[in-house]
């Protein structure tokens, strides 16, 4: 096992479905965050409750479960309440399925007693519970409780000792980078979305990508890579959906051409919910170094420190908005969120192609150093490895020398892309991210250019 | 005791007991002093390595680092460090250890740990209990509570060291004492009883049914059921808490097997009805279970207690509808029955229970037809009690009714006095389908998205190489690699060393290389000479293939010309010498342009031995049918034999003369460029060069035939399934002017004929040679991209490559997909648009279909559908095939019905081809076969959605099907349809 940080879920009571006092229904989630604070952020009634329950179920056998080992995590999901919309966010244990259920104000109403982001408890009890609740009875939905009812003291304390993994959290970020590169690929009704993965392979899995492809207004899998055609490796991974999809209207199905990571969002007449899936079955999304090059190349830190003040929990944060109030370029804005994801102070809605706030609630400050690809290139230079062979003379390229192990690789760093001769880049063309000596490189183009400018 | 003494106590080779007294009746205090001496003491000789500071003898205990590993670590003085870091060590250090002690040690341990009873004993036990495979002993664990050294332990650790011991698994007699049944161990020692809630909460092996555990057991051997029947049946433990418990358990989200124990013992205390219903609110909740045998295990047992006055029908209609949203069939099946029973209790006081008729609306959603079909036959029954409500979520199910089932479903509709919208299968006349012609040269190829970018630069070259060194991604990219470097030869700037240095670095070293598809780790056959020409290219010097040709892999015939010109080329780039080849493709699937070809050609009128030349001969057999025309219009004016053999080659009226003899190779690529399938042998008689190769002058012929044999080992029966081939010459219609081949050779020096041609160059003999398979079964057709380039090769005619396929493909025909030993690779063919498949390409597919390899599979699949659309498949062939196969008697059906279904499922047109294909093949088809429904069940699908008619030959056929099975309810359902 990886490095990782001891956490412990501190619950004040086991979040559950129990008979509410007219004998109905209540869906109860209890909260935590890191510095062991339990919010209280919402008490109402849910007007969708069996569409809820479904897909916070769902929600929870993704983070219950690790998709190519035996060994089930015991990890909650994050619930974010930003305005007029409640979000649950999960992680998978194997850190390569990322689910985010959304709902909107349609789904529920009731008061809003704060905002902000907590861990809220999912156990077995009220897994199973969720299944039960139907849309002809009045359920009553709370999250976190008032001082009041915590004040009793009569229901016993949860808590629960876990193991974070670095790469869980830093995945958890990661994912936020991959958002906004989704292009939208079809939308099918659900009802062929479901023959879709009811067709999908059950027991004998194939090896290679299965791709989900338009076949008239429908879909179908193919074993074929052809245009417009979105990958998918680990078919059991997008089935955990299946269950939605009796209930849902569509099935949007979102693809990141470059990296391969695929998203399927099932859609409702209010709410939906979103399954990212990493290109790999056995790749997380935290080695996917997709965040190293906004890292390598941060915007100022002072701009990224200015969007960080303006975030207030809002469900949708317009940057060309922000950028006019900060009295800054709306690029160096969505540059600021970028990093912002990536530290896991924002997340963001590809539906709406836009960020929302949220931080997760763990400690986040070493996501930066827990990325081993910088480090590397930051200890290349140190050692002073990285050479410069020809500067930017105008056609938008620069060459730098890389020592490699046993030979010395080449770095072109050009407008049109980067280009590696060591074996990560070559193999994966920079799928996967840039390799430690293009960061390298790219940290000393940096420093020149700084250097540079100031003389 | 000071740290000195301590040292010597581990070090001096003595009794495990000796580290027990030495620490006796010592005061925590005194402990405490010598926690760190003992910690380090023990780090060092686990390690196997001493501190710079440590005494001699420790360094010499320690062997210096000389044995670190498995012989230091179980050392006797490190397991006596190890007690002593228990007898005086805090929590931290302990929780380090491991419990991993023999009998002596063990004992001394136990002792050591009584002696001190140490603040934090209930941790390191928790912790220790939860690791995986902990020797701790039970029974010891038993003293300690008995004693007051420790609390019972509440981790789930515990209750599995609980359900092994008493159970004894795999020591059931120890020194002649056999392992007490259950019940009596349970009996001596009653504390236990209240354990045996655990058993119901936690993964353990109580209710596993694993045959093994009973083999060697005495005979009165009990497993945990049995003892849990003989206490409560005696009345020493509550029946009533063992139903509790096992419903109890059935809840929790735990494995599969572990469930299933549950419900066989709940099954096996054979429950009262009133037991039953006492919990009935209970098992209703299972129902919501998402494992299928704890929701059949709810539907069975409700099945039982439905009837009753007191059964909460409420309840179980409010949760019955979960069962549907499950994929299990006989669930779903069992869960409609029960609804059709609570139908008949309400329909004999009214009208049917809304709440079950909205049930049975959620079942229309099943994956399954056959639970639509029941669901629907329900709903019309009940008709007259659905209201609007229930009448527009049946409509709203329309999307998910099959398309077997979509006129029973408009039927249904019917009844609700609505028009329906579910889709009506198109008029048949519209999607009658029909295949392309089987004419090699008859379609065409040429498409401009299959057009092949050629490398420009020698950036764009050295880029594309460095990824091929890890990654091929297909044959295509090695051809322009190919291409790249023979036209780029002469450019080599002077940093091209350095640029390239990476490249070598990483080919000369293999053991760097992981990509199993890269050039890096290629290292036999026509990969190891693609990886030769590349580092050629990349040094300057002459690279030969690593290995040359081993005896542990399949030498594949075709790719032997390859090899030889890849050589040839390797010579003139190493020159800086840069050229054109001929045989580079301009299209995917190997085919070249014929008008790009004659401007190669033109290039190289003059050069001398052009005729000759293994690029001239490789580019011959890759002219695609189209622009042939203008092409031979073009070449019209070339002179010289080069510019004949041209013409010849385009469909030119030249033919060969007695002197083209010295270049019979190029003559006769040029007439299976012509022709590929014509006996072109009285045309070449007048060459007088003795020709009897399949693939020569006369086309190759196969053949092929399929069995099993019948295998068994102890109870297992199973079939192992053969298909081979043969490939000969093909005779010709016309009477022979060729003599037998024992007169050949008699008058070949009579009539001063040459010997054999070199098959070696010509790649139309190599591509239907035999292949020379290695015992060992390795191949270099295990990369993907070799394996697809097989097919390129020759593209006018890919017979023998795909007969070549269906060796490999046989060979893991039922076994999973295998990143090792893929077989996907030989599928890419098959989407070459314009090309028939011939015998060959459709045998591939069907081996494909019935196949376990989900990959080949899936391309299978894919290639169907495509194939459809393109008119590249053949229902004929198809029905021929597939009788063939299915005579053979070891075809899975199941697999294949699989398959072909999803190909009806596409659209009309492609339900009209399968339904005509079937509609050849079945007529033949034994229904009696196992698993026969499976294919009825795609016919079904086919005809549904292409409206065919049934031919009179397989209506009589299926008329044959008698009997309640699968296959006679749907031929039944099949000839009720037609009529």
């Amino acid at each position: 096992m990886g490095a990782s940080l001891d956490f412990t879920y501190q619950y004040a009571f086991p979040s559950g479905v129990a008979a509410n006092d007219l004998g109905g229904p209540q869906v109860s989630l209890a909260t935590c965050n890191a510095d062991q604070a339990k919010p209280y952020f919402f008490d109402g009634t849910l007007r969708k409750p069996r569409m809820t329950g479904e897909m916070l179920y769902v929600l929870s056998e993704v983070v219950g479960t690790h998709f190519f080992l035996p060994v089930p995590p015991n990890l909650d999901p994050v619930l974010t309440n930003n305005e007029n919309l409640l979000r649950l966010e999960g992680f998978s244990g194997c850190c390569g399925v990322y689910a985010r259920v959304d709902l909107p104000e349609g789904v529920f109403e009731g008061d809003c007693h704060g905002r902000g982001t907590t861990n809220v408890d999912f156990n077995t009890d009220m897994r199973a519970a969720l299944l039960r609740l139907r849309d002809d009875e009045q359920v009553e939905f709370a999250v976190g409780a008032d001082e009041v009812v915590l004040s009793k003291g009569d229901q016993r304390t949860v808590e629960k000792k876990v193991k974070l993994p670095l790469r869980w959290i830093k995945g958890f970020s990661e994912v936020q980078a991959y958002m906004p590169r989704l292009d939208l690929k079809m939308e099918v009704p659900a009802a062929d979305a479901l023959r879709f993965l009811r067709s999908l392979p059950k027991a004998a899995r194939p090896k290679r990508p299965t791709y989900a492809i338009s076949s008239g207004r429908s879909i179908r899998a193919s074993q074929r890579e052809t245009p417009g055609a979105v990958p998918i490796l680990g078919t059991h991974r997008v089935k955990v959906i299946e269950p939605l999809l009796l209930r849902a209207k569509t099935l949007k199905v979102w693809a990141d051409d470059d990296s391969g990571a695929s998203a399927w969002e099932v859609c409702y007449d209010v709410g939906s919910f979103f399954l990212l899936i990493s290109p790999e079955v056995y790749r997380g999304f935290s080695g996917e170094g997709q965040v190293l090059a906004n890292l390598a190349n941060p915007p100022d830190e002072s701009v990224v420190a200015q969007v960080r003040a303006s975030l207030k929990w809002q469900s949708e944060v317009d940057p060309a908005d922000l950028a006019a109030r900060l009295n800054v370029a709306t690029g160096d804005v969505e540059g600021a969120l970028a990093v912002l994801g990536s530290r896991g102070l924002a997340g963001y809605d590809a539906g709406g192609a836009h960020y929302f706030h949220r931080e997760l609630p763990f400690d986040l400050g070493k996501v930066e150093q827990m990325q081993p690809r910088l480090l590397g290139a930051r200890k290349l230079i140190e050692a002073n490895k990285v050479r410069r062979v020809t500067g930017d003379d105008g056609s938008g390229t620069s060459i730098y020398e890389v020592e490699g192990t046993g030979t010395v690789h080449r770095v072109r760093l050009s407008d049109s892309g980067e280009a590696c001769t060591c074996p990560w880049f070559s193999k994966y063309q920079g799928q996967r991210g840039p390799c430690k000596h293009i960061l390298a490189a790219s940290l000393m183009d940096q420093d020149i250019a700084e250097k540079g400018a100031m003389q | 005791m000071t740290p000195e003494e301590l040292e010597d106590l581990v070090l001096t080779n003595g009794h495990p007991k000796e580290v027990q007294a030495a620490f006796w009746n010592m005061a925590e205090e005194d402990r405490k002093k010598l926690s760190t001496a003992a910690q380090k003491l023990h780090s060092q000789l686990s390690r196997g390595k001493a501190n710079a500071g440590a005494s001699e003898r420790l360094k010499a205990a320690t062997g210096n680092g000389v044995q670190s590993g498995w012989g230091t670590w179980n050392s006797a003085e490190t397991r006596r460090a190890s007690l002593a870091v228990f007898a005086c060590g805090p929590l931290s250090a302990v929780k380090k250890e491991r419990f991993h002690y023999d009998a002596a040690h063990g004992k001394a341990f136990a002792k050591i740990i009584e002696d001190r009873k140490p603040d934090w004993i209930d941790d390191w036990l928790a912790h220790e209990l939860e690791q995986e495979w902990s020797h701790l002993d039970f029974d010891t664990i038993r003293k300690w509570i008995k004693i007051g050294v420790c609390q019972k332990p509440t981790v789930d650790g515990y209750y599995r060291k609980f359900a092994d011991y008493l159970m004894g698994i795999g020591f059931y007699s120890w020194n002649g004492e056999t392992v007490q049944p259950i019940s009596r161990q349970l009996l001596a020692d009653p504390d236990l009883m209240d354990d045996i809630e655990g058993l119901f909460r936690v993964e353990t092996n109580a209710f596993n049914t694993n045959s093994w555990f009973q083999k060697g057991a005495s005979d009165e051997w009990e497993t945990w059921t049995d003892a849990l029947l003989k206490l409560s049946a005696e009345r020493h433990y509550s029946r009533d808490k063992l139903l509790d418990h096992a419903v109890t358990g059935l809840r929790a989200d735990i494995k599969q097997n572990q469930l299933s124990g549950y419900a066989k013992f709940f099954k096996a205390m054979k429950p009262t009805k009133d037991e039953l219903l006492a919990r009935q609110g209970a098992i209703i909740d299972l129902l919501c279970h998402k494992v299928g045998l704890v929701q059949k295990f709810a539907v069975d047992t409700l099945a039982k207690i439905e009837a009753s006055a007191t059964f909460e029908t409420g309840h179980a209609l409010r949760e019955l509808p979960a069962v549907f949203a499950a994929p299990a069939k006989g669930t779903a099946i069992s869960a409609l029955k029960l609804l059709e029973k609570i139908f008949k209790r309400s329909a004999e006081k009214g009208a049917p229970d809304a709440a079950a008729l909205e049930a049975v609306i959620e079942a229309l959603q099943h994956e399954n037809g056959d639970v639509q079909a029941k669901a629907m036959a329900l709903l019309s029954d009940h008709a007259s009690a659905l209201d609007e409500a229930l009448w527009d979520r049946i409509e709203d199910a329309a999307g998910f009714i099959a398309a077997t089932h979509q006129r029973a479903f408009a039927e249904l509709l019917a009844k609700s006095g609505r028009a329906s919208d579910a889709p009506e299968p198109a008029p048949t006349d519209t999607q009658n389908y029909e295949a392309l012609s089987e004419d090699l040269l008859a379609n065409e190829v040429l498409f401009e998205e299959d057009r092949i970018e050629p490398i420009a630069t020698l950036d764009e070259l050295i880029d594309a190489a460095f990824h091929a060194v890890e990654v091929v991604d297909s044959p295509d990219e090695i051809e322009r690699i190919i291409d790249g470097i023979s036209r780029l030869a002469d450019q080599r700037p002077a940093d091209f060393d350095q640029r390239v240095a990476p490249m070598l670095h990483r080919l000369s070293d293999r053991s760097l290389a992981t990509a199993q598809n890269g050039l890096a780790t290629a290292s036999i056959g026509v990969g190891d000479s693609v990886r030769a020409f590349v580092q050629s290219w990349a040094s300057g010097e002459l690279k030969g293939p690593v290995k040359g040709h081993l005896k542990y892999y399949s030498k594949e015939n075709t790719f032997v010309p390859i090899i030889g010109h890849l050589h040839a080329m390797a010579q003139r780039v190493v020159q800086g010498i840069a050229k054109q080849p001929l045989s580079t493709p301009t299209h995917r699937g190997g085919w070249i342009d014929p008008l790009v070809w004659v401007e190669r050609l033109r290039d190289r009128a003059d050069e001398p031995g052009a005729l000759g030349s293994l690029d001239l001969h490789r580019s011959l057999i890759r002219l695609a049918p189209d622009n042939r025309a203008t092409a031979l219009q073009m070449i019209e004016d070339m002179l010289g034999n080069l510019g004949r053999v041209a013409r010849f080659a385009l469909g030119g009226e030249v033919r060969p003369a007695k002197d083209d003899a010295k270049h019979y190779a190029a003559w006769l690529c040029a007439a299976r460029s012509c022709d590929p399938t014509r006996d072109w042998s009285e045309e070449f008689a007048v060459m007088r060069v003795e020709d009897t190769q399949p693939g020569g002058a006369r086309p190759a012929h196969f053949t092929w035939r399929t069995s099993h044999t019948k295998e068994s080992y102890e109870d297992m029966r199973w079939k192992n399934a053969h298909l081979s081939y043969e490939i000969s010459a093909a005779e010709s219609d016309a009477p022979s002017s060729t003599p037998a081949k024992s007169l050949l050779s008699f008058g070949r020096s009579l009539l001063g004929k040459a010997a054999e041609p070199d098959w070696k160059s010509i790649p139309t003999i190599a591509a239907n040679g035999r292949v020379e398979r290695s015992q060992f079964g390795w191949s270099e057709l295990l990369s993907v991209w070799v394996a697809q380039w097989l097919f390129y090769v020759w593209p006018q005619d890919a017979t023998g490559a795909y007969f070549r396929a269906t060796s490999s493909l046989m060979t893991r025909i039922d076994e999973d997909t295998s990143s090792w030993s893929p077989s996907h690779g030989y599928f890419d063919a098959l989407f070459v648009r314009g090309r028939p498949w011939g015998e060959g390409g459709h045998l591939v597919l069907c081996l494909g279909l019935i196949g376990k390899d989900a990959d080949a599979k899936g391309l299978a699949i894919d290639a169907m559908i495509e194939g459809i659309e393109n008119g590249a498949f053949q229902p004929t062939r198809f029905a021929q095939i597939m009788q063939k196969l299915s005579d053979a008697e070891w075809v899975k059906l199941n697999r294949l019905g699989a398959s072909l279904t999803q190909v009806a499922q596409t659209s009309p047109l492609h339900a009209n081809a399968l339904s005509q294909a079937m509609q050849l093949w079945l007529p033949g088809f034994d229904f009696a076969q196992r698993g026969a429904f499976h294919v009825l069940e795609s016919l079904s699908e086919a005809q549904a959605s292409s409206g065919l008619p049934l031919s009179q030959a397989l209506r009589d056929n299926l008329a044959t099907l008698k009997g309640a099975g699968k296959a006679a309810k749907l031929a039944k359902t099949l000839l009720s349809t037609a009529n």
